[in-house]
């Protein structure tokens, strides 16, 4: 018995104790994985939504394009008329544009929704 | 006591309050980096595992379910991430690291002199005990400068109790050999 108090009493000085800041690390390194629970994921990846971006101004830079072709009517470009002018064509582009913002919209909300959770 | 509290703190922590973990830290950290250090036998990698060991344990704060102590838990987990730590690293520890640690400043030493004697012998009883095997120190760490049963050891090692009683008898014995040798006639006057 009094042997192992012994070697208590020299295990203990030959013991390490920890840093002044340990605690306040890890403390931080909690902190950092908290917060990271609540960071938004997007729905669509990075890549995804930069082609989207990149269709959605061709598209609007086309439709000034036509709009301003269509104005002019001295403005004449060989072939023009392969370019479908008929009402279903308009409602394809429409509905594209359409159905472009919805998926944003969702998206937003969706942001909106898990940030107030949050 | 200190398992209530402990179970206290827990609860607050699983309510919300993440503050209330930095308790606990306080409680087991000088605990937790020398045990960590007497599987690495390195100041930095201790550290580091005790550290990785306490997030791990207020991540998984959930799943500790009260039946043991909540010290032998955290112990199981400091003695696992150290182990794969120095898995990973399978580095030997240097000399000069240890030696190094012995001229660190200690803030309660006022006497050069006796820093310097104090040193010594940390310096001596450093290099016994890492001339026990890792299951060894261990053993002895948890048994004997943390006071665990060796029940209690068992659940923090997942070593029999009936092997650890024989690790421990083995490497007490081991200790006091070394020790005699290094420090002769010091072992008593230390104390």
């Amino acid at each position: 018995m009094e042997h192992d108090e012994i070697l208590k009493k020299l295990l203990a000085l030959s013991a390490e104790p920890a840093s002044e800041g340990f605690t306040n690390t890890i403390m931080q390194r909690i902190d950092a994985v908290n917060a990271n629970a609540y960071v938004y994921k997007s729905l669509v990846s990075k890549k995804t939504e930069r082609l989207f971006i990149t269709v959605f101004c061709s598209v609007v830079l086309l439709i000034f394009i036509t709009c301003f072709m269509i104005s002019v009517p001295d403005f004449s470009i060989n072939n023009l008329n392969i370019f479908p002018h008929d009402f279903t064509a308009w409602y394809n582009t429409l509905v594209f544009i359409g159905c472009f913002w919805l998926v944003f919209a969702i998206n937003a909300l969706v942001k909106k929704i898990r940030w107030k959770i949050s | 006591m200190q398992h209530e509290d402990d179970l206290l703190i827990i609860r607050n922590v699983l309510a919300g309050d993440s503050l209330a973990y930095a308790k606990i830290v306080d409680t087991y950290k000088d605990m937790a980096v020398s045990l960590a250090y007497n599987i690495l036998l390195n100041r930095e990698d201790a550290e580091e595992a005790a550290q990785d060991a306490f997030l791990k344990a207020y991540q998984a704060l959930k799943t500790f379910r009260g039946h043991s102590k909540f010290s032998t838990w955290l112990y199981r987990i400091i003695i696992n991430i150290s182990l794969n730590k120095k898995k990973k690293k399978k580095q030997l520890p240097a000399v000069a690291d240890l030696e190094e640690q012995d001229f660190m400043a200690s803030p309660d030493t006022n006497n050069a002199q006796q820093h310097l004697v104090n040193s010594e012998q940390k310096k001596h009883i450093r290099l016994a005990l890492r001339s026990l095997n890792e299951q060894e120190r261990i053993c002895i760490t948890l048994h004997y400068l943390y006071e665990l049963s060796v029940q209690e050891v068992n659940e923090a090692t997942g070593i029999s109790p009936a092997n650890v009683k024989v690790i421990l008898h083995r490497a007490r014995k081991h200790l006091y050999q070394c020790l005699q040798n290094n420090l002769k006639g010091e072992v008593i006057s230390l104390i």
